[in-house]
């Protein structure tokens, strides 16, 4: 009884006490939920490969740290074995854009216009590459840019016009940018090789057989299901970004734990002389231990409602706006940060009630 | 025996009605202290406060401690409440030494045998009149309705029903101390130790205030130790005890 309405008596220390906490659960959410969100939108190109098992040269096992090459009539094999159904080409090189002076680094994406596999899958303005010359860039790309639909770019040593602008084809430092595969194999200088090939199965045959048949009909190449490409070029970005970010993430739990520590410390500073008078009258140390603990949990509880909300709030907010940047808050997540907060909670509260165990309670005849 | 608290026939270790926590019924004396003695800093920077003082209180008794500041009343009131331990003497309450019990024990006969009253009222800023009152029934374990019922009775017997509701903030110094009686009276006590209860009264007010707790404590068979400057409340007292340079002068009926 006296643990919340104390608390409710002071609504602004409540309040104070509560943003401390709201504080410390939004920032590990926060800085957890970007690096979730961001790792899964690296592969977001190999996801909206529509289960398409790839083909790659034997080594590589992953997209970003690794360069593909394949012989182009590598096609006439894969099309010859009776698992598969389809087999398309994509010749993709990392590389640099520059525009007004200002450099970022890419990905050009040659594909089959005619099929469209490969392609950008979803515009948020224009229309796809139909022509030699045109281009389709990634609209946060475009954006930073200041570049529009009809605009003049330079891709390599080439001048390319958008024709359309591409969503959800940004990540984390890299952009998507489509042009023909013809106009690749130019750009890029690849003469006869591709990249990739991205190959459907017959209907009766799994993605992960037609991956075993692959890698032991055709020499020179090596095949692994979407998912598996996936989650290795993932792990890659992981073993990039991972370390700084849950260093971040450590440091913004340490900087919770803190607050919820400062704020229960001043909270029981101000409600010293009252847990004072109580010892006197007969109330015994591990009561207030208990009133100590329960405002803690209260606050906590609190603090992680709205810090959660708030957080949500935020990931919707941020959405697809930013594109390259995205924040993705899962159920696992708030269960973590939920247990991790009853944990700042009750480190928070350990030095204030073992501070209010050990009144003296004759502090109550103190004038 | 009767619950203190609720009425009830009840038997140890609680009340099957209200849930209030019961010890053994203490006899006479409720209170004494033999040869009590204490110190204050070590060496030759120590203070003695307590000079070997033998004191006994019964149930019903209302005992008035006076003297000089520094004459050691607050020390001796400390000693009684169990918030000190003197360096050497015999304190017994109900009967039990308490001498050698440890820190819990001590709290939980503070809180089901004595009720305490400040100078400065202590009530809790952040709870009404009837809430502060069932403030040691609700940490004895005291059912909550039954804790409110109470408290309820105590503040309509002391003439603040009207005052239930009100946080201390709204309440006069007078009201506030009747409260703070309520609040001694609510576990039903063997004894109230009192320190300085009408200092910041004025004197219509502290009189009012003093005879109130007197006639409640008697009506309630606790007895009462105020430590006080006020010699005003001589007439209301059974006894008064003279306490300077931590020994008892006289003690006169």
């Amino acid at each position: 009884m006296i643990a919340v309405k104390n608390l409710l008596a002071e609504k602004t220390r409540l309040a104070s006490a509560v943003f401390g906490v709201t504080l410390g659960v939004l920032l590990v959410l926060i800085m957890a939920g970007i690096f979730v969100g961001t790792t899964r939108q690296v592969t977001t190109y190999i996801d909206n490969s529509r289960n398409a098992v790839w083909v790659m040269q034997p080594g590589v096992s992953q997209m970003f740290k690794a360069v593909s090459w394949l012989p182009a009539d590598t096609e006439g094999e894969l099309r010859a074995l009776p698992e598969v159904d389809s087999a398309d080409p994509i010749l993709g090189l990392p590389s640099d854009f520059v525009y007004n002076g200002t450099h970022t680094a890419y990905f050009v994406l040659g594909y089959d216009t005619a099929t469209g596999v490969g392609g950008p899958w979803s515009l948020a303005e224009g229309r796809n590459v139909d022509q030699p010359g045109e281009v389709v860039l990634d609209r946060i790309l475009a954006a930073k840019n200041k570049i529009g639909v009809g605009d003049t770019v330079q891709l390599v040593d080439e001048d390319f016009t958008v024709v359309g602008l591409s969503n959800q084809t940004a990540a984390a430092t890299n952009y998507y940018t489509f042009i023909s595969l013809p106009d690749a194999v130019r750009l890029l200088r690849a003469g006869d090789r591709v990249s990739y090939f991205l190959v459907q199965p017959r209907p009766g045959h799994s993605p992960e057989q037609l991956a075993a048949a692959i890698t032991s009909e055709i020499p020179g190449a090596d095949a692994l299901t979407s998912q598996t490409f996936a989650e290795n070029s993932r792990d890659i970005i992981v073993k990039m970004i991972g370390r700084p970010l849950k260093t971040m993430i450590a440091i913004a739990a340490l900087v919770g734990i803190a607050l919820v520590g400062l704020t229960m410390w001043a909270l029981t500073a101000e409600q010293i002389k009252d847990f004072g008078v109580l010892r006197a009258l007969g109330v015994r140390s591990d009561q207030l231990w208990r009133t100590v603990l329960t405002q803690g949990a209260v606050i906590a509880i609190l603090g992680y409602l709205v810090g959660s909300a708030l957080a949500y709030a935020a990931q919707t907010l941020v959405g697809d706006r930013l594109g390259d940047v995205s924040i993705a808050i899962t159920p696992l997540m708030l269960v973590v940060v939920g247990l991790g907060t009853a944990v700042m909670a009750a480190l928070g509260s350990l030095l204030p009630a073992r501070r209010v165990g050990r009144i003296d309670p004759a502090i109550a005849f103190h004038r | 025996m009767r619950c203190p608290v609720c009425h009830h026939d009840a038997s140890p270790p609680r009340c099957g009605h209200c849930r209030r926590p019961l010890l053994e019924h203490a006899g006479n004396p409720v209170l004494q202290l033999s040869d009590v003695s204490h110190h204050y800093g070590s060496g030759e920077a120590a203070v003695q406060a307590l000079g070997g003082i033998t004191l006994s209180v019964d149930r019903g008794e209302v005992v008035l401690v006076v003297g000089p500041s520094g004459g050691g009343k607050t020390t001796a009131l400390l000693v009684m409440g169990l918030l000190l331990t003197p360096d050497a003497g015999t304190v017994r309450i109900g009967g039990r030494d308490v001498g050698t019990l440890a820190e819990r024990d001590r709290a939980n006969l503070r809180l089901m045998r004595l009720g305490f009253l400040f100078q400065d009222y202590n009530l809790l800023t952040a709870l009404t009149s009837v809430e502060n009152v069932a403030v040691p029934l609700r940490y004895a374990g005291v059912r909550k309705s039954a804790a409110l019922t109470r408290a309820t009775e105590l503040l309509d017997s002391l003439g603040l029903a009207h005052r239930a509701g009100h946080r201390p903030a709204q309440l006069s110094g007078g009201e506030k101390q009747r409260v703070a009686t309520a609040r001694a009276l609510a576990m039903g006590p063997e004894m109230i130790l009192a320190d300085e209860p009408t200092a910041n009264l004025d004197s219509a007010t502290g009189r009012k205030v003093s005879e109130q707790l007197a006639a409640a404590a008697r009506a309630n068979d606790a007895a009462v130790v105020i430590v006080t400057h006020d010699s005003r409340l001589d007439d209301i007292a059974d006894r008064v005890v003279h306490l300077e340079d931590g020994r008892i002068l006289e003690a006169a009926r």
